[in-house]
């Protein structure tokens, strides 16, 4: 278990990196998105435009809005550079696109002085990386990206032990790693806001009400957060391809089989921990000509925000009248998920999602399928590992 | 939207005893836990004429609400001083600064420069110099008064230093009534228009008597509603007998961001501008 971990976290991280290669951008109002805005500079935040925004709702309120595409891999050198000077000094990172955990544990001898080195950190990373990054020192995950939180942008902050209690009680439930909005709703509807009145619910209770999730939540409401950091290999893109037996220019073939890829990447993602921010569809028609369009949006795991995004970018694509023989999808844009307990939306909902995964994970992934894969039960031969499909795909 | 910080320049006043603070003062009192209950930001003055202690910095964390977030002003050895500051003064003006950081309490650093200050390539070299000793720690905000400055805001820009627009009285050379934003920490400092005190030689008290009409305060509140930080410390220094405060209850009222009454004491003073 960490007892010293530094919060890493690049201030409108895509905007920046924009408004750093393109000096014209700096001091404009700047959103990277697709549809909906994935990161807005500050000049935007002032204008009002906030990430998750439709776009065309940011664009009504600030009409000078530059809007870009996002460009992974350009964003993903830029941090690569970035964790490369926290790694000068953090015995072990965990690194996603725009934010990173450091665990200091046990270099109290080498580092007595942790928020001096956060601003070593930011100063290093602005003069050679040229980003902005707020940090956030605390004993564990949870607590270190709260502080953190608290003093973006172009912030530092520590909570030292025996501080947490103060500074935790206060904020609203909705703070706490693992609550997602709608049991956050679920529990202001029981007039519960701040983690001081959240505390006084008793653990039973609370196991009561969501089981395995309301543990979680109990202890996090303490400021306990055991999660190791841990180096690990996040993927740049997990994607699911696949040709059709027989090509196809049937609409409700085509969203089935995207559905069906869409489910088993998420599925990959959320194994990982993982949220996305960016997917991208590719098709090819029969006559061999290929396209493939994507969308940014806020960092999520569930089917049910990236099902109507799928529907979307499919019928921006398929857009001539030949049939279509390979259809593909890919995720990237990786950030931190906050654990499973991040999953759980809703108690039904999450008790759904727990127990399809954990029935796919006993009897295959064909075992059950959302939506509208349900039609391709009919059309496409399966086995115990879920549908037959042409060309296995791998997670690059 | 913009986060927009209405504060003061200062708390410890004589003359503010009576009008800002009551007069007696309660056994005590403390003056700066009283200001905090009004205001979103307290700007700190003494940390230019001295580096504030250890001790002194948590008092100030402590004293005060989570809320309230300070700025405090560098030290003039690393802006005024003519013998280039050493690493160790600059390590000596963080030890006080650390404990308002460690709390999450510090909106920015301010330097001030002297109006005399030009822009030149060795003024560059000292702004460059002295930002780089305390980079890291807050974001850094710069007022410079000589209007050669404005040709120099994307090297402003280029060091992260975030431009501090004033309000003075006008003159051929001073930069003053800008609404200049080059970082994402926006700042504004209202010195007063004073002008036959700001350019004569008299006492400091009678350079910052001035209360700003409601008329001049209605184009710096378009202003404010319009500058694209996404943090705006909006500072009143015109401090003679609490007239900075009722400026600043002024702001806060057009602005929506009153959090408590003024006191009594001040209202009495100011009925006009603070009915």
């Amino acid at each position: 278990m960490p007892t010293r971990v530094m919060h890493l976290d690049v201030d409108a991280f895509f905007a920046s990196v924009e408004q750093l290669r393109d000096p014209r951008l700096r001091n404009k109002p700047v959103a990277v998105g697709n549809g909906v805005v994935a990161s807005p500079s500050y000049e935007a935040r002032a204008r009002g435009v906030t990430t998750a925004m439709p776009l065309h709702q940011a664009l009504r309120i600030c009409p000078e809005l530059i809007v870009l595409d996002g460009r992974q891999e350009v964003y993903r050198c830029f941090t690569e550079a970035i964790w490369e000077i926290g790694r000068r000094y953090a015995p072990a990172m965990e690194t996603f696109l725009d934010e990173a955990f450091a665990d200091f544990s046990g270099t109290e001898h080498v580092y007595p002085d942790l928020l001096d080195l956060g601003a070593r950190i930011r100063k290093e990373v602005r003069d050679e990386v040229g980003l902005p990054i707020t940090v956030g020192i605390a004993k564990n995950r949870m607590i270190s990206k709260l502080a953190a939180k608290t003093v973006k942008p172009d912030g530092l902050r520590e909570i030292r032990e025996g501080e947490e209690e103060a500074f935790l009680l206060p904020l609203p439930i909705g703070k706490i790693a693992g609550m997602g909005p709608k049991t956050t709703e679920l529990f202001h509807d029981m007039n519960i806001r701040t983690i001081a009145e959240f505390r006084t619910i008793p653990l039973a209770t609370l196991v009561a009400m969501l089981g395995k999730v309301g543990a979680s939540l109990y202890e996090r409401a303490r400021g306990q957060d055991s999660r190791p950091i841990h180096e690990r290999e996040i993927p740049r893109q997990i994607s699911r391809e696949t040709s059709l037996e027989k090509a196809t220019a049937d609409r409700g073939e085509l969203e089935g089989v995207l559905f069906y890829l869409v489910d088993r990447a998420i599925r990959a993602i959320r194994k990982m921990g993982l949220k996305t921010r960016t997917m991208r569809i590719r098709l090819r028609y029969s006559d061999g000509e290929d396209n493939e369009t994507s969308l940014s949006f806020p960092p999520t795991a569930f089917d049910e925000d990236l099902q109507p995004l799928a529907r979307k970018l499919l019928w921006k694509l398929y857009t001539r009248r030949v049939t279509v023989r390979f259809v593909g999808t890919g995720f990237s844009g990786f950030e931190a998920g906050d654990g499973q307990l991040e999953l759980f939306t809703d108690e039904s909902l999450a008790r759904f999602h727990a127990a399809v995964d954990a029935v796919r994970d006993k009897f295959g992934h064909g075992a059950i399928v959302a939506g509208r894969a349900i039609e391709l039960l009919n059309r496409l031969p399966h086995d115990a590992h879920g549908f037959v499909l042409r060309t296995p795909s791998l997670t690059k | 939207m913009t986060e927009i910080l209405i504060g003061s320049a200062g708390w410890s006043y004589k003359d503010w005893a009576g009008i800002v603070y009551p007069k007696p003062l309660p056994k005590g009192f403390d003056e700066l836990a009283y200001l905090a209950q009004f205001v979103d930001c307290i700007e700190i003055n003494s940390s230019f004429y001295r580096p504030p202690t250890a001790a002194m910095g948590e008092a100030w964390a402590r004293r005060t609400p989570d809320r309230l977030v300070f700025t405090a002003k560098v030290w003039e050895r690393l802006t005024h001083d003519r013998e280039p500051f050493s690493d160790a003064d600059a390590k000596l003006y963080l030890q006080g600064i650390t404990p308002l950081v460690r709390a999450g309490k510090l909106g920015a650093l301010l330097f001030q420069y002297p109006w005399s200050f030009e822009n030149t390539p060795a003024a560059r070299d000292r702004v460059e110099r002295a930002a780089d000793a305390l980079r890291g720690w807050a974001p850094l905000a710069i007022e410079l008064r000589h209007s050669s400055w404005l040709n120099a805001l994307d090297f402003l820009r280029g060091l992260n230093l975030n431009f501090c627009n004033i309000d003075q009285p006008p003159s051929s050379t001073s930069i003053t009534g800008t609404r200049i934003v080059t970082g994402p920490v926006g700042y504004v400092r209202f010195h007063g228009r004073n002008a036959k005190a700001w350019f004569a030689p008299s006492g400091r008290g009678d350079k910052y008597d001035y209360l700003y009409s409601r008329e001049e305060l209605r184009a710096w509140e378009e202003a404010i509603r319009e500058m694209e930080a996404e943090k705006l410390f909006v500072i009143l220094n015109n401090h003679f007998q609490g007239k900075g405060m009722a400026n600043a209850f002024m702001l806060m009222r057009a602005l929506g961001k009153e959090r408590r009454p003024p006191p009594d004491t001040l209202r009495a003073l100011y009925p006009d501008v603070l009915p």
